[in-house]
């Protein structure tokens, strides 16, 4: 050992012992709790979005001026090629470890604000916006921090056009890229001391604090252990056409003819849920198990009819309810998931760490 | 032993050398336990695959100073990382040395001091830095070099012999 090793061995204090494992194995535990009915409370979104797209017409394949659909991390398996000035991103991407790759979909439209979804190194993601005039901002993250939980967008408007892109991050932190026609630096300023929250609140260099609404844009859920989504498409891309947009994805089948995917998916799937819902249960050892719960299993208070019954839903305690976990075959029974049915404001409680 | 137990254990022999890199790492005591933990958080519902792997110890490091990094770069807390460090007046009359060099390298950039805390506090290889890192033995050669050429400029530490070891 050299003597910058001895020296930094003794500079750096020895610390006592401050974590418990048992409370470290129970938060992780509830953790997960919390996760999974965010997860499942993400049906009323679903639904919000579903009841919302109805009302403007669209086609499965169209995403339509103003809709309220958002894509999904699957979207980029059909991932083209973004048009030249928009391969890199728009605006400051600075040294982040994700940087555009050039291929994505089309998202949505803002008002005259156009949403992307691209690929990025590193096993990231990107969202784009551009504005009318060329004008926008681009925000990437890491896929594997938002596989577990959905991802948030804000978009703040001043005379028409965004001036705030932030990304409210699974664990509590929020990307912020200051973007648009009045700043020219992206900063991460922003710390959300939950995992879910209905508000963010905005500050840093050139910023005037402030507290904004959190939109939901819901990505898909993910299994724990699961890889990260294939981000680039292996076969051949072409050049975006306008007003194209995100495919009409199909959940995979079983043998018995069960549907079964992500629920998170469901809006990319005209709201429809699979049959088969992935989840983490536990097994019979207490060990944490993926696999499938059955949506007809599942509490009926979960599927609201309107936004009202939704907004009604995520305001009332649901009685926790332990449903069977199935493997993907529908029938074999794996473990046991509890719907925690808490309201969503209650799962914003949870700290982050 | 089932998983649960070997997670027991591992936390409880290996928290108190954790928290030491995460102190290196983040630069105080608070944030180092929220990142020992939240790497902790992270390796359980993967602990069966993880300890049947590489082991606990590369994981629960790549997972501690990615998010070391990832913390500073979204945390506006107005800390800025310097290839030149600045006068220490205060503590160059100081004649502990560790302190002196301690501040130092909590002044790097994040990656040469997650470096430095592997190879020199951890007793990494370069190989296993490399690997908590996710970079190129070549890259960890490079952060270092940079590292060290950093700590040499430093006033009350140019007497002291900074020579990076191979390994």
């Amino acid at each position: 050992m050299n003597e910058l090793a001895v020296l930094l061995d003794q500079g750096v204090p020895e610390p006592q012992v401050f974590l418990d494992p048992a409370d470290l194995l129970r938060r992780a535990r509830r953790r997960r709790t919390l996760r999974r009915s965010g997860g499942l409370i993400a049906v009323a979104s679903v639904a919000v979005v579903a009841s919302v797209a109805a009302l403007a017409p669209s086609s499965p394949h169209t995403v339509a001026p103003g809709a309220a659909a958002s894509p999904t991390l699957s979207a980029l398996d059909h991932a083209v090629a973004l048009p030249p000035d928009l391969s890199g991103g728009v605006g400051p991407v600075g040294s982040e470890p994700h940087q555009p790759t050039g291929l994505g979909v089309l998202a949505k439209h803002v008002g005259q604000t156009t949403v992307y979804l691209a690929a990025a190194t590193g096993d990231g993601v990107c969202l784009i916006l551009r504005n009318s005039n060329g004008s926008g901002a681009t925000s990437c993250a890491a896929v594997a921090d938002l596989l577990t939980t959905p991802l948030s967008v804000v978009l703040d408007w001043a005379d028409g056009r965004p001036v705030y892109m932030a990304i409210v991050m699974p664990d509590g932190y929020t990307t912020l890229t200051i973007g648009s026609d009045t700043a020219a630096a992206a900063f991460n300023v922003a710390y959300l001391p939950a995992i879910r929250s209905t508000h963010g609140v905005i500050s840093g260099p050139r910023v005037e604090s402030r507290k904004v609404d959190l939109g939901p844009y819901p990505l898909p859920s993910a299994r724990a252990g699961s890889s990260p989504l294939p981000l680039i498409p292996t076969g051949p891309v072409s050049a975006v056409p306008s007003g194209s947009a995100v495919a009409d994805l199909r959940y995979p089948v079983n043998a018995y003819g069960m549907t079964y995917g992500s629920l998170a998916d469901a809006s990319t799937h005209g709201g429809k849920a699979p049959d088969l819902i992935a989840a983490s249960g536990l097994d019979n050892t207490g060990a944490y198990v993926d696999g499938y719960i059955k949506h007809a299993d599942m509490p009926a208070e979960a599927e609201p009819k309107n936004p009202a019954d939704a907004a009604a839903l995520m305001a009332r305690a649901i009685p926790p309810k332990s449903l069977l976990l199935y493997a993907v075959d529908g029938t074999t029974v794996i473990g046991t998931f509890t719907f925690d049915g808490r309201p969503a404001a209650a799962t914003g409680t949870a700290t982050a760490h | 032993m089932d998983a649960t137990e070997d997670f027991r254990q591992y936390v409880l022999g290996r928290q108190r050398a954790l928290l030491r890199t995460a102190w290196l790492l983040t630069g105080d005591r608070g944030s180092a336990e929220d990142l020992v933990q939240t790497a902790l958080l992270r390796a359980w519902p993967h602990w069966s695959r993880i300890s049947a792997g590489e082991g606990p110890d590369a994981y629960v490091r790549r997972v501690m100073v990615n998010k070391a990094i990832d913390w500073r770069r979204r945390r506006w807390n107005g800390e800025v990382p310097t290839e030149q460090l600045p006068e220490l007046q205060h503590l160059v009359p100081d004649p502990d040395l560790p302190q002196i060099l301690v501040a130092a390298v909590r002044s790097l950039p994040a990656r040469q001091r997650a470096v430095v805390a592997l190879r020199y506090l951890d007793d990494l290889s370069e190989i296993e830095t490399a690997a908590a890192l996710g970079c190129a033995v070549g890259t960890v050669k490079s952060q270092t070099a940079k590292a060290l050429a950093t700590l040499r400029r430093h006033p009350g530490l140019t007497n002291l012999e900074l020579q990076g070891s191979t390994g």
